[in-house]
């Protein structure tokens, strides 16, 4: 059995360094990431707020150093199935899914995905708006650079097989257990985007009703449209709408908490686009606007200033129109409050964040009432969870930006650092102060 | 006839792995158009070819090497220093040896970076041309 000072679940931006700064002191790391790549949501990204940098720049050297640091093993489509406790270190059961492709012989050159007869949606990493093939590595900026077979929509034809000039396609792969032992973990499972079910707002059905991540893919340098176009018939938009706490802060879906990001994701949105399509009338429709980090309110007015439209109300229903277009039912708070209805072209839902995993059957440790991993210590030791060696980073802890991602991300592999040199066994046992008495000391 | 048995400037453009690769795949991807005679290589890190490479390239007939490095983001760390001191050293090779020095350029391509990408081959791809054109005639007088 393979042993590990550390186990990172996830390979997102928070796994990913954690991982990294583990590997650096010395420590011996297991990632283990679900999907084919890692990189998580940020490679998917456009650009960051509040500075505008180009996401998959920022995030490819991080994941080429995950792959390439002689300290960590990478196991990409795996899961963790169940974690056991034994004396000072956990025993973990993993379960490895085929990827169909020998990941030795695979040199990713991409003559599988061009044999390949089966185009069906990029439902990964263009969130359904791009084609792909059923074989193929996921996107350009994958890493591992291997390619992986989707076993749902292959036709089993062999034709990739007899294409590939290694031989690495393999169709004799089948589901695998292993277990490894781990002295410490990190969850850092992120965050899946609300879905959406809201009935007042299609509940998915219309095709110009768009989420924050489509559009973020559509804005980005490697768009499956290669420009902004709206999906229902590839028409340049001429107004946008965003409608803010589409998917959050709202307990008729369980959602009751704010998301944090969705406001800056959809004024960063709208910057890029009143760059991208110059004529377009961009509209926000907010309940509010909260821009707490550094440099976010600059960020807002900046985009305030460049003409976006700031609407404070909160949209009731959204009808489509049969040429595609979208008629938005709205309360606005304006002195009176009035219910007035405004048409546009293409409509962005800024969806909250739900947590991505369920640890219930896999490992001991708490959620709190929305599902994220219970923090014990909030205030002062806000990696901690409720089972002592396992720590939480990035958004399995709740709503985080990118920034705040990485930094808890750093904080974790910190306390688990510490935690494998034994010095932090009485911070999970011991009741958390309140923040006066540490004052006083 | 094929385009890249023409008399057109040859140029090698050696990516990496991490940051230029996906970087001209997106150039490609986009529909960005730049000239056909440009053999792309792919390398984990270019830092791995010695100075006498460059040379050999020379020789074999290329008229140019784009390195499309990943900069400072590479991550292999102190890399990016390396290569650059191994350029200089090239640098001075050709020189002695008389070779232009316009058909040997470092830069910096990232993930999304296409336009950037097609803008360099583009000059490069100019450039070389002029030179070779100006042989030429030379030659012929």
């Amino acid at each position: 059995m393979d042993k590990y000072d550390s186990l990172v679940i996830g390979g997102g931006i928070a796994g990913i360094q954690a991982s990294l700064d583990l590997a650096e002191q010395g420590y011996r790391v297991l990632l283990v990431e679900k999907q084919a790549s890692i990189g998580g949501t940020m490679i998917q990204l456009s650009k960051v707020f509040p500075t505008l940098d180009c996401a998959s720049c920022i995030t490819t050297p991080k994941m080429s150093a995950v792959m390439s640091h002689p300290n960590i093993e990478v196991k990409t489509l795996a899961e963790v199935v169940q974690v056991r406790q034994i004396k000072d270190h956990f025993e973990v059961n993993l379960l490895q899914r085929p990827r169909y492709v020998n990941i030795d012989a695979c040199t990713g050159c991409g003559d599988c995905e061009e044999a390949c007869p089966v185009i069906i949606y990029d439902e990964g990493y263009n969130e359904g708006l791009g084609p792909k093939k059923a074989v193929g590595v996921p996107f350009a900026t994958a890493l591992p650079q291997k390619a992986v077979l989707d076993d749902d929509h292959c036709i089993f034809c062999g034709k990739c097989a007899r294409a590939c000039p290694t031989d690495a396609i393999d169709f004799s792969q089948r589901e695998e257990k292993l277990s490894v032992k781990a002295r410490s973990i990190i969850i850092a499972t992120g965050f899946l985007q609300t879905p959406t079910i809201k009935e007042e707002y299609g509940g998915g059905k219309y095709k110009n009703v768009i989420t924050g991540k489509q559009m973020d893919r559509i804005l980005a340098p490697t768009s499956p449209f290669g420009g902004v176009f709206r999906p229902s018939d590839g028409k340049i938009p001429d107004s946008i709408a965003f409608v803010q706490c589409a998917g959050s802060r709202d307990a008729s879906i369980g959602v009751p908490y704010c998301s944090a990001i969705c406001c800056m994701y959809a004024i960063k949105q709208a910057t890029l686009l009143s760059a991208a399509v110059p004529l377009a009338d961009i509209t926000i429709y907010y309940m509010d606007i909260r821009t707490f980090g550094k440099n976010h309110e600059e960020f807002y007015q900046q985009a305030k200033a460049m003409g976006v439209n700031f609407v404070k109300g909160k949209v009731a229903k959204i009808t489509e129109k049969t040429n595609g277009n979208l008629v938005l039912r709205v309360e606005t708070f304006g002195e009176f409050g009035q219910i007035e209805e405004f048409e546009h072209d293409l409509v962005v839902l800024s969806l909250g964040l739900v947590p991505n995993w369920n640890p219930k059957n896999a490992i001991d440790v708490d959620t709190d009432t929305n599902g994220f991993i219970k923090m014990i210590k909030p205030t002062t030791n806000p990696t901690l969870t409720s089972l002592p060696g396992v720590f939480v980073a990035g958004t399995a802890a709740g709503p985080k930006d990118i920034v705040e991602s990485i930094v808890s991300g750093s904080a974790a592999a910190m306390k688990v650092s510490e935690w494998l040199q034994g010095n932090l066994k009485d911070a999970f046992f011991s009741k958390e102060l309140p923040i006066k008495s540490i004052i006083k000391g | 006839m094929d385009n890249r048995l023409s008399n057109d400037p040859k140029i090698l453009v050696i990516a990496t792995l991490a940051c230029s690769y996906p970087g001209i795949d997106n150039a490609g991807q986009n529909h960005l158009e730049y000239p056909t005679s440009i053999f792309v290589i792919r390398v984990p890190d270019p830092v791995i070819f010695p100075a006498e490479f460059y040379m050999r390239v020379f020789e074999m007939g290329f008229d140019g090497i784009l390195i499309a490095s990943c900069g400072t983001d590479s991550p292999y760390k102190g890399t990016y220093e390396k290569l650059s001191r191994r350029i200089d050293e090239v640098y001075k090779k050709m020189r002695e040896k008389g070779i232009s020095i316009d058909r040997l350029k470092l830069t910096a391509i990232c993930t999304v970076c296409a336009e950037h990408y097609v803008k360099e081959v583009r000059e490069m791809y100019q450039k070389l041309k002029d030179l070779k054109e100006r042989r030429m005639t030379t030659v012929s007088q």
